[in-house]
């Protein structure tokens, strides 16, 4: 569990997150935005956070969907963001800790994605991922219930 | 400027006007905005002074013209007092001293209707007068080129008199303003018409945003069906001009600031948008509407 804590206070360095806020007072739904990304047609995105938590475990317990969670996977560490403005180019990136985003791009840095595919759809980011997107949302009691049945599972 | 109910208005409007004539007039503007947007709530109201009739088409404006202000003088609307332009004119007054109809509904200074025409077809003039001769004297029908797109496919109220789409308002007002121009708005010594103008576009913009969050996914398909029927020899060259207003409001800080302030005090009245909002919508139109148009046109 430390070395898991470990992970989880480091993950910017190795995880970095962009976060993106609605400027037009007229925020796109999460749906919406997730409808867009889906028609991209790209490969080097997946669909993390609290929509891939509930894919991985059911039971996950939070109504709602308080934001996107993208996963880009980027091999060099090179990253091309310009799909955000097809998704809503009402949003910016925001590092502001309270202001509330309605998308967050996570870099994923490492040879192999490890992504899990999903159909049509835009695949689903690992759960390691999917959990890091959760604590950087600060969903904290769900982020350890969705810890504790990742443990579990692998028994 | 006062607020009206844009859903009574528009029953009065209807209920005035012959209605043999119900289909050759369309709502252009604010009440066809407000009504649009707001006429389902019956508080639902608009800010503005002026309701805006388009005698469509051009070639029945002046007969149509014609009946409908006899109807109206006959039942008691008044001739909007205005100092600039006086009395109605006569057969002897030059066509550009003639004043524009505008009409007071009976026991009432809150608002009046104005009368324009819709453009003749091929023409390029950006503004044409005709004469339309009543009873009362002679007045002025005017039309702008671009507002021939606010005759495209218009909508029917649920009184039965035609109002413009919202999205054709919008294309009408970014043909007409392809840049940040120096024309002041009538009365008053710094509002630049173009931003009155080009706020309306993203005015327009945010209230359909607001209906339906697809909403301007589906005006490059109309736009580009209304510019091919409305244009036909130009419609490619239209087209690809037609975000330049809005991209010259985003690079001018004051300008767009005052598109906003004027937005607040009409169409988005009581809504509280900011600057920022406005330019994020003025984003929004760029990238979802105009883009796929223009791209469209270069092929």
């Amino acid at each position: 569990m430390e070395e898991w804590q470990r992970v989880v206070a480091n993950r910017e360095r190795a995880h970095p997150t962009l976060h993106y806020a609605d400027r037009s007072r007229q925020r796109r739904s999460v749906e919406s935005l997730l409808r867009r990304a889906s028609g991209l047609g790209r490969d080097d995105i997946a669909v993390g956070g609290v929509i891939a938590a509930h894919h991985y475990y059911p039971e996950f317990d939070l109504r709602g969907t308080p934001r996107l969670d993208l996963t880009l996977h980027s091999r060099d560490g090179r990253t091309d963001l310009t799909f955000v403005e097809n998704l809503d180019p009402a949003m910016e990136r925001t590092s502001g800790p309270d202001e509330p985003a309605v998308l967050a791009v996570h870099v994923l840095r490492r040879q192999e994605p490890l992504f899990e595919p999903n159909g049509d759809g835009l695949p689903w980011a690992d759960p390691v991922a999917t959990l890091l997107g959760l604590y950087d949302a600060r969903l904290e009691p769900q982020a350890k219930e969705f810890l504790d049945h990742l443990v579990t599972s692998v028994g | 400027m006062s607020n009206l109910p844009a859903r009574r208005v528009m029953q009065q409007v209807a209920e005035a006007i012959p209605r043999e004539c119900h289909n050759e007039i369309i709502i252009v503007g604010s009440l066809a905005a407000g009504y649009h947007f707001f006429g389902k709530d019956s508080k639902g109201a608009v800010t503005t002074k002026d309701v805006d009739g388009m005698l469509s088409p051009n070639v029945r404006a002046v007969p149509n013209g014609k009946i409908i202000a006899e109807r109206l003088f006959a039942a008691g609307w008044a001739i909007r007092k205005d100092p600039k332009w006086g009395d109605p004119g006569n057969s002897s007054t030059p066509d550009d001293q003639l004043p524009i109809l505008r009409l007071h509904p009976p026991g009432s200074t809150e608002w009046f209707l104005e009368f324009a025409a819709a453009p003749p077809e091929g023409s390029s003039d950006l503004k044409v007068f005709e004469r339309l001769s009543t009873q009362k004297g002679d007045f002025a029908l005017y039309s702008f080129r671009f507002l021939a797109l606010t005759e495209e496919e218009p909508l029917t109220s649920e009184f039965g008199i035609l109002y413009a789409r919202p999205e054709m308002m919008a294309l009408a007002n970014l043909l007409h303003h392809p840049q940040i121009g120096n024309e002041l708005i009538t009365g008053s010594d710094s509002w630049k018409r173009s931003n009155k103008d080009l706020g309306r576009v993203l005015a327009l913009a945010w209230l359909s945003n607001d209906l339906d969050s697809e909403a301007l996914v589906g005006w490059p398909a109309r736009w580009r069906t209304a510019l091919e029927k409305r244009f036909p020899g130009e419609w490619q060259d239209l087209a690809v001009r037609s975000g330049n207003g809005l991209r010259a409001l985003l690079d001018r800080l004051p300008d767009l600031q005052q598109a906003t302030y004027i937005s607040n005090l009409s169409l988005l009245a009581g809504l509280g948008l900011d600057t920022e909002a406005l330019r994020a919508t003025d984003r929004r139109v760029l990238h979802e509407a105009i883009a796929p148009l223009e791209t469209a046109a270069r092929t």
